[in-house]
């Protein structure tokens, strides 16, 4: 029973327990006066243990009555002639001791109970090692006592979270801003290499000293205040040492203020060591130390902000935003607010007891709620990747494990509610049934239902008929005659060249042709046995001749045939020289277009099923949906990709073989998926040959479940080659 | 550290002595929870499994042969061999030195020399369970009176105590009564403690071998004589004082429970440990408390106006009142008069809650009586008046309040202990009963004790007949008026089963309209029970009890009632528990006697209103009437459903007082009277 349904009961049943001893609070308690949404509080608090509990006022007032030596019904008495509206009942004090004692706050005149103090003691025991290992994910290990170092400190603090130290602290950060903002474009460009393998040690250095500070400062701001911090030591979150401090004393100030003032001192010391590191890395010369600064910069103020001052994880900034908002067990309440929402409106509980007390609390508990699920979710499953990623078995060890806290620990005890909670009695029948019907629901949408099966490629948009456009004679590009990417009808000239050499050639074979002449002449004159001879080699200097005329026509480049004429391989500017052969672009004819796309092999089931539906989006176009016709799968082992866009090296999903410098020779095998752009995509894309863009394939509907499966299992297949 | 300084620091409460661990209770074990507590749920599930009933049956054979040896012996020769077999169970309680079956044997010839009464090996097997610590199931009429008596022989052999815990008063003294010549022939001294007695002449009962008693009296002792006279400690150091001062005669403070407590054997197990075990024993004494008489009165007045719907809400499944708005604003009227404790919204509010609890669940002749102006509390499991019990503060005043009585003063609980928490620490525990089976895993969850089901003597002949479902109550008493007739004219014994005091009078009356004769047994006459359960076998008597005739009660037979088909059992209303069921209809067909059962379902039953929902009430009550088969046997199904839902609930119930009990042990660990010496 808990305190407020003790309330109407005035006589207990259990006072014969209680009435005839002798009890106060223990000498090291001590209480103090908080307030919470308006409301006043007595916080009790246990100097040695460091146990906390919260009652009422009219409850301490009545424990000050028990602080004279009276008994327990004596002091009742007295509580109850003094003043009958506050005093509280039988069930309340049974109630209040009992929890009391619980919490080892109590000491009594009674010498035979020392037995149920040891079974307090194992319980906490067990329950606190229970949590160490729930908690695997920060396990704090205690190692020394910062406070005695902290006392002798205590005028270096004061001067540091002085109004002196604030204006230090900010021309510090001005200082540091300003190096920062006259180093911008040094500071970026040395950012891609933060995350390389070779600079983790310096940045887990960096992380180490500035973690350091802050939870010497956590410690410093709260024994600045009057608080005492008696723990200090390592916290393992997610098996990376760490260091923390246990400045848990703060939660006891009266002034909210100086609560948040606790908890942002981490934060802000960091921003100082950000500042301080910013100013060394400005100016010094590459090295150890620079490389060093640089890291801190980033650790110190991007993680620290995106991290600590997070409220959806229980750092810093949750404990900011509990205080602000004054909400305390903002988590816990976020969740039960959410649970009685489902009781409430899922289950149909009419008595179900809301957590909110007040309209605003009313949605700000469950967004909470949800945020910081979804968040952690999300964190759980990002880590468990990229842990899988390094340490394979780890990795689906903790994806298993994953998978247990967050659908099966919590179907369980779904399922235990229903079948135990006492908050169901009576209505139990009802809130099985309503359970069964929507799980049925949920079963039937997700693993019978079916629904389109979609799956998204990259490809890259080729026309169907293009005519490469070779030069077939060399030489340097001189004119333009026609403008690249603009429509050209056939028989229209796009470029001339010139061929100086040629010009020489022909010169000097029209110069031969005209000796040969000459000799012929002369011999039909003087010796007619040589002119067969001559007449021989004039019909060669003449074939040569004309042979050279036709290259010389083949200098000018002429469309073959009507199209756009896109020539990306030509310089523009003049005088480039084409060898025989090269590339002068492509004709595309701009009836016929299709898109050519690429799928690792291991979505293999696009290969077995028949596609109901290929949609395209062109980057750059994404507004515009083309449907594309006639689709084909076609298996493809270890080929040339289409485009050098679709490997990886240019960007794409297809990872490329090392030893190919164009990147066009794919690594892995895929798919290559053709399909023809229907023609009424032409008249709203502009469409380019090569461009890339994304195809969706609609394949034929299937449960969401059956595509999850398949989806996980190709996640595992690609990642980790199982 | 020599062991001498080791000596010197061991603790006073391990040198218990043996004689200590022969009079006290157990210290209390802590309950396994978890994966232990399921371990524990299924080691039990795998005992009563494999049953030791076989060994029991050969064991049961041997006894009779045993006895059976011994008809040759003379009273004298028997009288001398029951010394030794004494002896050898005195030092060794458990086996008797290889001599048990021996020793058994020979207090069964005793019982026939000077009861007239042979055990049959059933009974045999029996009382050798219960000697083993188990709780035996045997059928109702099995004579489980003679099986405890050979069981509490052996144990009064031991020189422990024993204590016969039995249902009721009644049965207390009818057992120790109808048991005496045995147990005086066997050289033991056999006593009844019942709610009568004064203090003075308990503790010279509570000195015999055996003591036969309720669980509550036994309860009740014990925890006066721990309030009394300080903790066991206490006394010990005390009379060592006394001694060590040379002052003799000074003696610690008289205890009831002279002899303490070490072995019980608990008659209608069922019954006390789990039905009876709801609520804890609380020893009260009256306090006065200013103003709660006055404001009682003022709220019940109040309440009576109130209109339901309007000012507060009644959940009939869920047994709770809630107060709506303009409830909680009609009461604000009257705070001028209220005393000034009880003015805060809470605490009026909580006793307008009790004054409306009171006017929908507490009925008059089902829940309570009034008796010479005093509000007297009737006991849901066996319809007995329950004098001196009273209800929560506030709700007992209530009931007074509304039925116009003097308002008693609160009772103010002095100390309190559950029955659960009682007997599951004897030294040793076992029981029997008719029906345990159902409850078997609770018996083994909460007292350890292992259920094993000795088998019948003779085949029942118990005829059931297929019950009649009505769709009005009132449609169902004429029917149960003509069925009464109906086997009044063939002569048979009649006997109806009704729950409440007012039921049983209503039938009474429509009986003796109808020109019958008719004796009511009910907690209103439960001094004639004896000579109204005498007369209840004989032909042609037709005798209405409230679940008082349930356990225990023997009705025999006639002369030529079996002929005519022995006793009928109208169950007229069902039962809350399958179990109570069971016991009423147990009351015809004992030792293989004829008799024949016929059960009375309505849908206006309390338990079909409460649980069975709307739809399926009208659905059945569409088809009554109409000739469908299987209907009847598919609405017992369905009120057999509700009942064991009603059980599981009770269950829950049982369970929180346990658990209530442990929280205040661990939290509030004051029990003992001791001081810290500074």
């Amino acid at each position: 029973m808990n305190l407020e349904l003790a309330g109407g009961k005035i006589f207990s049943d259990a006072w014969h327990r209680v009435a005839s001893v002798q009890v106060q609070l223990r000498s090291s308690v001590g209480a103090h006066r908080q307030y919470f949404r308006g409301e006043p509080w007595v916080i009790l608090r246990d100097r040695f243990s460091n146990d906390w509990f919260r009652i009422s006022p009219d409850a301490y007032a009545f424990l000050c009555r028990l602080e004279s030596g009276c008994s327990v019904d004596e002091a009742w008495n007295e509580s109850l002639a003094a003043d009958p509206k506050r005093a509280l009942t039988q069930e309340e004090v049974v109630q209040l001791l009992g929890q009391l004692n619980l919490s080892n706050l109590l000491q009594y005149d009674r010498s035979d109970s020392a037995a149920t103090l040891f079974e307090r003691m194992s319980r906490r025991k067990k329950s606190e090692t229970v949590a160490l290992l729930m908690g695997f994910l920060s396990i704090k290990i205690p190692l020394y006592d910062p406070d005695h170092l902290l006392e002798k400190a205590m005028p270096l603090i004061r001067r540091i979270y002085g109004p002196v130290g604030m204006v230090l602290y900010l021309l510090l950060l001005l200082a540091g801003g300003k190096a920062l903002m006259e180093e911008s474009s040094r500071l970026f460009d040395q950012g891609s290499g933060l995350l390389a393998p070779s600079n983790l040690g310096l940045l887990y250095i960096g992380f180490l000293i500035s973690k350091l500070l802050h939870e010497f400062s956590h410690a410093a701001v709260c024994k600045r205040f009057g608080g005492e911090v008696h723990r200090m030591g390592v916290m393992l979150l997610i098996f990376a040492p760490m260091p923390y401090v246990d400045a848990t004393s703060a939660w006891g100030f009266k002034q909210r203020s100086k609560r948040i003032l606790v908890s942002l001192a981490g934060v802000v010391a960091e921003l100082a060591f950000a500042a301080a590191a910013a100013l060394v890395w400005a100016n010094t010369a590459p090295g150890t130390l620079n490389a060093l600064a640089y890291n801190v910069i980033f650790v110190a103020s991007v993680s620290t902000l995106l991290f600590n001052m997070n409220p959806l994880m229980r750092f810093d900034g949750y404990h900011i935003l509990v205080d602000a908002l004054e909400v305390p067990n903002l988590f816990q309440r976020s969740r039960e607010q959410l649970r009685y929402l489902g009781e409430r409106f899922l289950l149909q509980l009419p008595h179900a007891q809301p957590a909110a007390r007040t309209a605003t609390e009313s949605w700000l508990l469950p967004a909470f709620g949800l945020l910081s699920m979804l968040y952690w979710l999300l964190l759980m499953f990002n880590i468990m990747l990229f842990i899988a990623g390094e340490y394979f078995e780890l990795g689906v060890a903790l994806a298993i494990l994953l998978f247990f806290m967050s659908l099966v620990v919590p179907l369980f005890k779904f399922v235990k509610y229903l079948a135990s909670s006492p908050n169901l009695d009576h209505h139990r029948s009802h809130a099985v049934g309503i359970s069964l019907v929507l799980s049925m629901v949920a079963i039937m949408v997700l693993g019978l239902l079916p629904v389109p099966d979609r799956i998204r490629v990259m490809g890259v948009v080729q026309a169907g008929q293009s005519r490469q456009l070779h030069v077939e004679s060399e030489g340097f590009f001189s004119e333009l005659l026609a403008r690249p990417g603009t429509v050209v009808q056939r028989g229209q000239p796009l470029l001339r060249l010139s061929n100086p050499d040629l010009e020489m050639e022909i010169r000097a074979a029209k110069m031969q042709l005209k000796q040969l002449k000459a000799q012929e002449i002369q011999a039909i004159a003087g010796a007619v046995a040589e002119l067969s001879a001559i007449y021989r080699q004039k019909q060669a200097a003449e074939e040569s001749l004309s042979t050279l005329l036709g290259r010389k026509e083949g200098l000018l480049v002429v469309a073959p045939v009507a199209g756009i004429w896109s020539a990306s391989e030509l310089d523009a500017s003049h005088g480039q020289w084409l060898g025989r052969g090269a590339s002068a672009g492509t004709i595309v004819n701009q009836e016929d277009w299709r898109f050519v796309a690429v799928l690792p092999q291991v979505a293999s089931h696009a290969f077995e099923d028949t596609i109901q539906q290929t949609e395209v989006r062109l980057r750059g176009q994404e507004e515009i949906n083309l449907l594309a016709q006639a689709t084909v799968v076609m298996p493809f082992e270890q080929g040339q990709l289409p485009s050098r866009a679709l490997g990886m090296a240019g960007g794409g999903d297809i990872a490329v073989s090392n030893a190919d410098s164009s990147g066009l020779t794919a690594a892995e095998s895929f798919f290559r998926i053709e399909s023809i752009l229907s023609v009424d995509a032409l008249t709203h894309a502009r469409l380019l040959h090569g461009h890339v863009g994304t195809m969706r394939l609609t394949l034929s509907d299937r449960p969401l479940f059956a595509q999850w499966e398949r989806k996980l299992r190709q996640l595992f297949q690609r990642r980790f080659r199982v | 550290m020599s062991p001498l300084a080791h000596a010197h620091f061991r603790p006073i409460s391990s040198l218990a002595t043996p004689l200590d661990r022969s009079t006290s209770l157990r210290p209390l074990q802590p309950r396994v929870e978890g994966l232990d507590a399921l371990a524990h749920h299924l080691i039990g599930h795998w005992r009563r499994w494999r049953s030791p009933v076989e060994e029991l049956t050969r064991q049961g054979r041997e006894s009779l042969e045993a006895c059976e040896a011994l008809s040759t012996f003379t009273d004298d020769a028997l009288r001398v061999r029951l010394g030794e077999l004494r002896d050898s169970l005195r030092l060794d309680p458990a086996e008797g030195k290889g001599m048990l079956i021996q020793a058994i044997g020979c207090v069964g010839q005793m019982a026939l020399r000077h009861l007239g009464l042979k055990p049959y090996p059933v009974q045999f097997m029996g009382a050798l369970a219960l000697h083993r610590g188990l709780l035996a199931e045997m059928a109702t009429g099995e004579g489980k009176t003679l099986t405890v008596g050979l069981a509490g022989v052996l144990a009064g052999f031991s020189g422990r105590t024993c204590h016969i815990i039995t249902a009721n008063d009644y049965l207390a003294h009818r057992d120790a009564e109808e048991m005496t010549r045995l147990y005086h022939a066997c050289g033991l001294s056999v006593s009844s403690v019942v709610s009568t007695m004064e203090q003075a002449e308990r503790a010279i009962q509570y000195g015999s071998d055996v003591v036969y008693l309720t669980a509550k009296e036994l309860l009740a002792d014990y925890l006066r004589d721990e309030i009394g006279s300080g903790s066991r400690e206490q006394r010990t150091q005390a009379a060592f004082m006394a001694w060590l001062n040379g002052v003799a005669g000074t003696e610690p403070p008289g205890r009831v429970l002279v002899r303490g407590v070490h072995t019980a054997i608990v008659d209608e197990a069922d019954s006390i440990l789990i039905d009876e075990a709801v609520t804890p024993l609380i020893l009260s004494a009256s306090r006065e408390n200013r103003g709660l008489a006055e404001a009682v009165m003022i709220v019940s007045q109040l309440a009576d106006t109130l209109v339901e719907g309007e000012d507060y809400s009644s959940n009939i499944p869920g047994k709770n009142v809630q107060l709506l708005p303009s409830g909680m604003e009609r009461l604000t009227h009257f705070i001028r008069d209220i005393p000034v404790v009880w003015r805060p919204a809470q605490r009026r509010e909580e006793l307008l809650r009790q004054a409306l609890f009171v006017r929908h669940f507490f009925k008059p002749g089902h829940h309570y009586v009034v008796q010479d102006g005093e509000v007297v509390l009737l006991d849901e499991f066996t319809g007995r008046m329950t004098p001196g019990r009273s209800l929560t503060a506030g709700l007992h005043q209530a009931i007074e309040a509304r039925e116009g009585v003097t308002i008693s003063t609160p009772k103010e609980s002095l100390t309190q202990m559950s029955f659960q928490a009682f007997f599951s620490r004897f030294r040793k525990l076992s029981g029997c009963t008719g029906t345990a089976w159902e409850a078997a895993a609770e018996l083994w969850r909460v007292y350890g004790l292992q259920v094993v089901r000795i088998p019948e003597h003779r085949r029942r002949q118990t005829i059931y007949r297929t019950p009649v479902i009505t769709r009005s109550g009132s449609g169902k008493w004429q029917a149960i008026l003509e069925e009464v007739l109906k086997e009044h004219r063939l002569g048979r014994p009649v006997l109806v089963g009704v729950r409440s005091v007012n039921a049983s009078e209503m039938l009474a009356e429509r009986l003796r309209n109808a020109g019958c004769e008719v004796r009511v047994l009910n907690a209103l006459t439960h001094a004639e029970e004896a000579e109204i359960v005498s007369q209840a076998g004989q032909a042609g008597v037709i005798t209405i009890a409230t679940n008082m005739a349930g356990r225990g009660t023997d009705i025999r037979l006639g002369q030529g009632v079996v002929e005519r088909g022995g006793l009928h059992v109208v169950v007229a209303e069902i039962n809350e528990s399958l179990r109570v069921d069971r016991q009423l209809a147990g009351r015809c067909g004992r030792q293989g006697d004829p008799g024949t059962v016929s059960i009375y379902l309505s849908l206006d039953d309390d338990l079909a209103v409460r649980l069975l929902p709307e739809s399926f009430r009208s659905f059945i009550s569409l088809l009554t009437g109409h000739s469908v088969r299987g209907l009847a046997l598919a609405a017992q199904r369905a009120f057999r459903w509700a009942q064991s839902r009603l059980e599981a609930e009770a269950f829950a119930r049982r369970w929180s007082v346990l658990k209530a009990d442990e929280w205040m042990r661990s939290a509030l660990p004051f029990e003992g009277q001791g001081r810290r010496t500074s």
